[in-house]
C-alpha cells in the first residue's frame, strides 16, 4: 500500500516537476512548484514526519512561493521570450537529464534499503524513537543537542542575506542620491 | 515534560575567535547605525581590523585547542589553523585596502566592513568545520557575504553582472554541496566527518549493497561543490567574470580566503574518506585529472586575457590546480601503504612533510596575491592593461613589486628564491618522491606556459612608453585626492613593502616556516584514525 | 452501569457496519470509515447550514448600525435571504471573459474553499469521548465493544473531524494555501483591478501570516504542545487559566492578523469595491463567485475557532461546569446516575459531552464572528502602505519581543519548578502564578510601548517623519498602489 502511494507521488512530483520546466507562462510553473513542494511533503508524511511536512508547507508553498508569484505578478511577465534554438533544446535534454537523475535516485535508493549499522546521531534519534517520544521532542532534542551549533550559525546567515538584501535593494545611498548606473563604464 | 539541563562541553579558547569575528561583526552594524557617513568611513576599519586581528591572535596563541572542540564539530590541527591565519591576513589586508576603496566608489561602508568580518567569520567556521551541516552554513555564510561584497558597488554594470553570475553559479554549487551531505548522511549514518571515517574505517570493507555507490557520489557531489569555491578547471567560469567585476579588495579576498577556507575543508572531508579501502585509487585519479586539467587551462587561457584581474583570475585557477597536487598525494597515501611502498612509521612523517609543503604553497599564493592585487588596487583602473604601459617610468616602486608578484607566482624567481618558487618546488618534490612524476612534469610544463604571460606583463610595465592620453590619473585616484586621503594610501604602501619583505625572507629561509609549522602540526595522517576526546 | 443498560436504541446498527466493513475490507476500517463520516457530516453540514444565517446576521447587524431595516422581505424577519441569495447564485449565468487563462481561473474558487475545508477538520468544537462515558456510548448505539469502546479500534473520538500531532502547525500550513486562490484568481482574470488585488492579496497574507505565527508561537510556549486538544486541556478547570490572561499580546496580534488573513475589513484590500471594483473576483460570477464568498466565511469561523482554542479555552466553559459533577461526586458518571435515577445515564452523558460543541464554544466562535460584522460596519479601509507599515514595522517587532519574554518567562518558571520538590506538575499553582504575571508585564509593557520607548519630543518628531513619508509620492507601497 504505502509502496503504491509512494509510486504514485512519484509519478506526480516527475510530472510536476517537468511542468515547471516546459510550461511557458511563468505563473504556471510556479504553480507547478507549488505542487513539488506539496508532493515532497506528501513523501515526508508517508515517513511519518508530519513537522518537516508541514514545516515544508508552511515555508515553502505558504512563504516562499506567494513570494515568487507575487514578484512574478508585479513584474506582470506574461510574454514569453522566444528562445534560441539550442536553448529551447537545452530545456529538452535538460528536462531528460533530470528524468534520468530521478530515476537514477529512485533506483539507488531501492536498491539501498538493506539495514546497516547505525553509527552516532541515528542511533540517538532510533533511541529516543522507541523510547516513544513525540517525533517533533526527538527533533527539537537533536536540534538543540546535536546540531546546536550549526543551528545557532544560521542566525549569523540570515543576519548576512538581510543586509546583502538591503544592500542589493536599496534605492539610495548614504547621501540620499539615486543609485545609477556609472554613465562612464556602460560607455566602456 | 521532563526538561533535562545539556551543557555542551565548551573550549572557550577554541570559540575566541568566532566570538570576536561575530561580536566585531555586530559592532559595526551598531556602530554603523550610531554615526553618519564620515563617522563611520572612520570608526568601521577600527573596529573590523581589530576584530579580525583579536580572531587571529587567539589562533596564534599556544593554547589554541587540538584536535575536536565543541562536541566534535570542530577539528583544529595545525593545517586548519593555518588555513584560518591565512585566512585571516587576507581578510586583515582586504579591510586595510577598505577605506581607500570606499571613497573611490563611495560605497556603503557599514554593509562593507561587516561583511568582510562575516565572510572571514564564514572562512574561518568552513576551515575548522568537521561537521557537515556547520560546514554549510559556514559556506553559506562565506558565500552569500562575497556575493554581496561583489556586487556592492551598486553604480558598476561589471560589479552588478558579477555579482549575479557569482551568486546563480554559487548557489549551484552550494545545492550540490547539500545532496553530497545528504547522500553522505544517507551511507554512513551521519554528518560528523569523524563518525564517518570511523564508518569506514570498520565497515568499509563489507557496505551494504547499493552504499559504496553513494558513498562515492557524496564524495563527488561535495567535491564538485568544493571545487567550484576553489575554481578549480571544469568549475571555473565564474572566475574571470567574478575577478574583473569585484572591486580589487574583493577579488583578493575571493582569490585567497575563500579558496583556503575550501581548501582546508577539502582536506577535513578527504580525510573523513581515506580510511576506506577501495576510495583512494578511483579519487586519485580523479583529483588528478582535475588538477590537470586546471593547470593546463588556466595557464593557457590567461594568456589571451587583456585585463590583469582576468588574468590573474586564470592564474589562480592554475595556482589551485598546484595545490591538488598536494591533495592527490594526501589521496594516494593509504594505497601506497597497501602496496607495501611504504611503512606505517614513516607515514606520518610523510604526511607531516606534505603538509608542510601545502601550509608553504597557500601561505606563499596568500602573500604573492595580497601583493599582485595590492598592487592592482593602488594603481587603479580596475585592471585594464592600459594602466600598466610604462609603470616603470611613471611608478617604478609600484612596477618593481609588480614584477616581484609575477616572478613569484611563475615561480621563476629562484635568484633570489622566493616563496613562490620554494612552495612549488616542495610541491613537485613531494609528487616525485612518491612516484607522481608525471605530474610533476606536466606541472612544471604548465609553468613554463606561465612564465610566457607574467613576462609579458613584466615586459609591459617595463619597456612599453607609457600612454600619455590614456589618463596616468586612472579612474578612482581622482576621488582620493578630492576626500584628501592621507593615512589609507601609508597603509596599503607599508602592506605591500611588507608583502614583499614576506616573500623574499620565507623564499630565503623556509625553514623559518617550516619548522614553525612543523612544531605546532598535529596533522591528521589520512589513514589512522582521528583522535577523539 | 444498571442505566446504561436499561436504554438502547431500539433497532441495531450492526448491518450497516457489516456492508462497509465488505466494501472496505475489515470491519475495524468500517468503524474507523464511518465514524469519520459521521464527524464530517455533522461538523460540515452543521458549520454550511449556519454560514447562510451568518451572512443574514451581518447584513441585519450592518444595517442596523447604518439605521436602516436591512433584508427584512422574504420569510418572517428576512430569515430566508441567505437561502435564497444561495438559489440566486447558483441560477446565475457562469460567464468566463475573454482572454482569461482557463486552466487557474477555473482552478482558483476551489483553491480558496478546498484548504478552507481541509483547515476545518482540525477545529476541535467538543471534547473527546473517550473511556467509560465512550462505552457507555458503545452501548446505547450497541456497537462492538471490541470495536468502539476503551481497548477497543477506536478507544477515543475526538469531537473535531481529526487530531493529529501537530495540529497547530496543519492549520497553518493549510489555510496559508488559501492564498493561492485569491492571487490566481486576480491574475488569471486578465483585468487589471483583478491583478491589484491578487498583489495585494499575497504580499498582505505572507506579511500578516508572520505576526499570526508570532502570536501562535507563545501559545505553543505556553502550552508545552502542537496538538489542539492538548492546548485546550492546559487551558482547563476555569477562565483563569485561559491564555488570553497569559498572553495578551498575543491574542491581540493574533485578532489583528485574523482580520488581515480572512480579508475582512478593515483589511479587505484585495476586494476594495470602491477602488478595484471587487478586485480578484470582478470577473467572478454564479457559483464560482459563491465559492469565494463561501471560503471567506468558512475561514472566518476557522480563525474564530482557532482564536476560541488557543485563547480561551476552547470548548470548556469559563467555569468548568461539565466537570463539576465528576469532582463534585466521587462515583462520576454513575454516582450521579444514581441520584437523578429517573434520567439514564447516557442522557447525562451526553448532554455533559454536548454543552461543549453545541452551547460554548459556538456562544465564543460567535462573539468573533459579531466583531467581524462589527469592524466592517464601522472600521473603514487601510491604505496599502498602512497595511504594510502595521505589519512589519509595527506588529513583526512587537510579536518578536513578546515571543522573546514569553520564552524567558516559561524557560525561567520551568526550570524553578523542575527544582522544587515534587517537580514539574506538583506545582500547578505557580505555573498559575507566572502566566498572569507574564500576562499583566507584556500588557502593560504593549500598553506602555510608546511612553517607555519615545520622549515626547522624539515621538513628535516621529510623528512627523511618518506623515511626511506619508505625503512622499515616491513611496513603494503607494507607486504600487498606483
Amino acid at each position: 500500500m504505502v509502496l503504491f502511494l509512494y509510486s504514485i507521488l512519484f509519478v506526480i512530483t516527475v510530472a510536476l516537476a517537468v511542468g515547471v520546466l516546459l510550461n511557458k507562462d511563468t505563473v504556471r510553473s510556479a504553480m507547478c512548484l507549488v505542487g513539488v513542494m506539496m508532493c515532497l511533503a506528501a513523501n515526508y508524511l508517508l515517513m511519518q514526519q508530519e513537522f518537516v511536512a508541514f514545516i515544508q508547507i508552511v515555508v515553502y508553498a505558504g512563504a516562499i512561493m506567494v513570494l515568487f508569484l507575487f514578484v512574478i505578478m508585479l513584474l506582470n511577465l506574461r510574454e514569453v521570450e522566444v528562445l534560441p534554438w539550442y536553448l529551447r533544446n537545452a530545456r529538452f535534454w535538460g528536462g531528460v537529464l533530470a528524468l534520468l537523475f530521478f530515476f537514477v535516485v529512485g533506483f539507488g535508493i531501492n536498491v539501498f534499503r538493506s539495514s546497516h549499522g547505525i553509527p552516532g546521531v541515528v542511533a540517538k534519534e532510533q533511541a529516543l524513537a522507541e523510547s516513544g517520544t513525540p517525533e517533533v521532542i526527538i527533533l527539537a532534542t537533536q536540534m538543540m543537542t546535536t546540531y546546536i551549533v550549526p543551528f545557532l550559525l544560521t542566525s549569523v546567515l540570515l543576519l548576512v542575506a538581510v543586509i546583502g538584501a538591503i544592500v542589493m535593494a536599496r534605492r539610495r545611498d548614504e547621501d540620499g542620491n539615486e543609485i545609477v548606473l556609472d554613465p562612464e563604464e556602460v560607455d566602456a | 515534560m521532563e526538561t533535562a539541563a545539556y551543557v555542551p562541553a565548551i573550549n572557550l579558547h577554541g570559540i575566541l575567535p568566532f566570538i570576536s569575528l561575530l561580536a566585531g561583526g555586530m559592532l559595526c552594524l551598531a556602530a554603523d547605525a550610531m554615526s553618519g557617513k564620515e563617522g563611520s568611513r572612520r570608526i568601521l576599519p577600527v573596529i573590523s581590523f581589530v576584530a579580525l586581528a583579536a580572531a587571529l591572535v587567539s589562533f596564534l596563541l599556544p593554547g589554541y585547542p587540538t584536535g575536536s572542540f565543541l562536541e566534535n564539530t570542530f577539528y583544529s590541527d595545525s593545517f586548519s589553523r593555518l588555513g584560518c591565519i591565512v585566512i585571516l591576513v587576507s581578510a586583515i589586508a582586504t579591510t586595510l585596502m577598505g577605506p581607500r576603496q570606499v571613497i573611490r566608489r563611495n560605497l556603503p561602508s557599514g554593509e562593507y566592513y561587516t561583511l568582510i568580518v562575516f565572510a572571514a567569520l564564514g572562512m574561518v567556521l568552513l576551515a575548522l568545520a568537521n561537521e557537515m551541516l556547520s560546514a554549510f552554513v559556514a559556506l553559506e555564510i562565506m558565500s552569500l557575504s562575497l556575493y554581496v561584497l561583489t556586487g556592492i558597488d551598486r553604480r558598476s554594470g561589471k560589479s552588478a553582472e558579477a555579482s549575479f553570475k557569482y551568486f546563480i553559479l554559487g548557489a549551484f554549487a552550494s545545492a550540490f554541496f547539500v545532496f553530497g551531505s545528504g547522500f553522505l548522511f544517507g551511507s554512513t549514518r551521519t554528518t560528523f566527518l569523524a563518525d564517518a571515517h570511523n564508518y569506514f574505517a570498520t565497515r568499509g570493507g563489507n557496505m551494504p549493497e547499493g552504499a559504496e555507490m553513494w558513498a562515492f557520489i557524496a564524495f563527488g557531489l561535495v567535491f564538485v561543490g568544493l571545487c567550484f569555491k576553489l575554481s578549480l578547471a571544469p568549475f571555473h567560469m565564474w572566475a574571470p567574470d567574478v575577478y574583473e567585476g569585484a572591486n580589487t579588495p574583493t577579488t583578493l579576498y575571493i582569490a585567497t580566503g575563500s579558496k583556503v577556507a575550501a581548501f582546508a575543508f577539502l582536506i577535513h572531508f578527504a580525510h573523513a574518506f581515506s580510511s576506506w579501502q577501495i576510495f583512494t585509487a578511483p579519487v586519485t585519479f580523479i583529483v588528478g585529472l582535475i588538477a590537470v586539467a586546471s593547470m593546463t587551462w588556466g595557464n593557457i587561457a590567461a594568456i589571451v586575457q587583456s585585463n590583469l584581474k582576468r588574468m590573474l583570475a586564470y592564474s589562480s585557477v592554475a595556482q589551485t590546480g598546484y595545490m591538488m597536487i598536494a591533495v592527490m598525494v594526501l589521496v594516494a597515501l593509504p594505497s601506497l601503504q597497501a602496496a607495501g611502498n611504504l611503512n606505517a612509521t614513516t607515514i606520518a612523517n610523510d604526511t607531516t612533510l606534505i603538509y608542510n609543503a601545502i601550509s608553504l604553497y597557500l601561505a606563499g599564493y596568500t602573500i604573492i596575491s595580497i601583493l599582485a592585487f595590492g598592487i592592482a588596487f593602488h594603481i587603479g583602473g580596475e585592471g585594464s592593461m592600459a594602466a600598466y604601459r610604462g609603470l616603470f617610468h611613471r611608478k617604478p616602486f609600484a612596477a618593481v613589486g609588480m614584477a616581484i608578484a609575477m616572478f613569484s607566482l611563475s615561480g621563476l624567481g629562484f635568484l633570489p628564491p622566493t616563496i613562490g618558487f620554494i612552495g612549488k618546488f616542495y610541491l613537485f618534490k613531494e609528487a616525485v618522491r612518491f612516484n607522481m612524476t608525471g605530474i610533476a612534469v606536466i606541472g612544471i610544463l604548465t609553468s613554463v606556459i606561465a612564465a610566457f604571460y607574467y613576462l609579458s606583463l613584466i615586459v609591459t610595465m617595463f619597456m612599453k612608453a607609457p600612454d600619455e592620453e590614456n589618463g596616468i590619473e586612472l579612474a578612482g585616484r581622482r576621488e582620493e585626492r578630492i576626500a584628501g586621503l592621507g593615512g589609507g594610501d601609508a597603509i596599503v604602501r607599508v602592506m605591500l613593502a611588507t608583502a614583499t619583505a614576506l616573500i623574499f625572507v620565507l623564499g630565503l629561509y623556509p625553514g623559518l616556516f617550516t619548522g614553525l609549522a612543523a612544531k605546532a602540526v598535529t596533522t591528521k595522517p589520512m589513514t589512522t584514525a582521528m583522535v577523539k576526546k | 452501569m444498571n442505566n446504561q443498560a436499561a436504554l438502547q436504541l431500539p433497532f441495531s446498527l450492526q448491518p450497516l457496519f457489516d456492508f462497509v466493513g465488505q466494501v472496505t475490507g475489515g470491519s475495524a476500517n468500517a468503524f474507523i470509515i464511518l465514524v469519520a463520516a459521521l464527524k464530517i457530516l455533522l461538523i460540515l453540514g452543521g458549520l454550511l447550514q449556519t454560514i447562510p444565517f451568518i451572512i443574514l446576521l451581518e447584513r441585519k447587524i450592518i444595517g442596523w448600525i447604518q439605521d436602516r431595516p436591512g433584508p427584512n422581505r422574504a420569510g418572517p424577519l428576512g430569515i430566508l435571504h441567505g437561502l435564497l441569495d444561495g438559489v440566486k447564485l447558483f441560477f446565475k449565468e457562469e460567464i468566463m471573459p475573454k482572454g482569461v487563462d482557463k486552466v487557474l481561473f477555473l482552478m482558483a474558487p476551489s483553491l480558496v474553499v478546498v484548504p478552507a475545508f481541509l483547515a476545518l477538520c482540525l477545529v476541535p468544537v467538543g471534547p473527546i469521548i473517550q473511556g467509560r462515558n465512550l462505552a457507555a456510548l458503545a452501548n446505547f448505539l450497541r456497537l462492538d465493544p471490541t470495536m468502539v469502546g476503551p481497548g477497543g479500534v477506536i478507544s477515543q473520538i475526538p469531537m473535531a473531524i481529526t487530531n493529529p500531532n501537530i495540529g497547530i502547525l496543519y492549520v497553518l500550513a493549510i489555510t496559508s494555501m488559501g492564498v493561492y486562490g485569491i492571487t490566481l484568481a486576480g491574475w488569471s482574470s486578465n483585468n487589471k483591478w483583478s491583478l491589484l488585488g491578487g498583489i495585494r492579496a499575497s504580499a498582505q497574507m505572507v506579511s500578516y501570516e508572520i505576526t499570526l505565527s508570532l502570536a501562535i508561537l507563545s501559545v505553543i510556549l505556553l502550552s508545552g504542545s502542537l496538538n489542539l486538544y492538548q492546548i485546550i486541556e492546559t487551558q482547563r478547570g476555569g477562565f483563569w487559566n485561559w491564555h488570553i490572561l497569559a498572553a495578551p499580546v498575543a491574542f491581540i496580534l493574533f485578532v489583528v492578523a485574523m482580520f488581515a488573513e480572512t480579508n475582512r475589513l478593515p483589511f479587505d484590500l484585495a476586494e476594495a469595491e470602491a477602488e478595484l471594483t471587487g478586485g480578484f473576483h470582478t470577473e467572478y460570477s454564479s457559483m464560482r463567485f459563491a465559492l469565494f464568498f463561501l471560503g471567506e466565511y468558512v475561514n472566518m469561523v476557522i480563525v474564530a475557532g482557532m482564536c476560541v482554542t488557543l485563547f480561551l479555552g476552547g470548548f470548556y466553559g469559563p467555569i468548568q461546569i461539565e466537570t463539576i459533577p465528576l469532582t463534585a461526586l466521587q462515583g462520576g458518571w454513575d454516582g450521579l446516575a444514581s441520584q437523578f435515577s429517573q434520567i439514564p445515564s447516557i442522557i447525562i452523558t451526553l448532554a455533559s459531552y454536548l454543552l461543549g460543541p453545541l452551547v460554548i464554544f459556538p456562544a465564543k466562535v460567535s462573539f468573533f464572528i459579531f466583531l467581524f460584522i462589527f469592524a466592517r460596519a464601522i472600521l473603514p479601509r487601510m491604505r496599502y502602505d498602512q497595511l504594510m507599515s502595521l505589519g512589519w514595522k509595527r506588529l513583526l517587532p512587537i510579536g518578536l519581543i513578546n515571543l522573546v519574554i514569553t520564552a524567558i518567562a516559561v524557560a525561567g518558571d520551568l526550570a524553578y519548578r523542575a527544582s522544587l520538590p515534587g517537580g514539574l506538575d506538583a506545582n500547578p499553582h505557580i505555573f498559575l502564578a507566572t502566566k498572569l504575571i507574564l500576562g499583566a508585564v507584556t500588557l502593560g509593557l504593549f500598553l506602555g510601548w510608546d511612553a517607555l520607548i519615545f520622549s515626547p519630543a522624539r515621538k513628535k518628531q516621529l510623528t512627523t517623519e511618518y506623515r511626511n513619508l506619508e505625503r512622499g509620492a515616491d513611496h513603494p507601497a503607494q507607486a504600487l498602489a498606483q
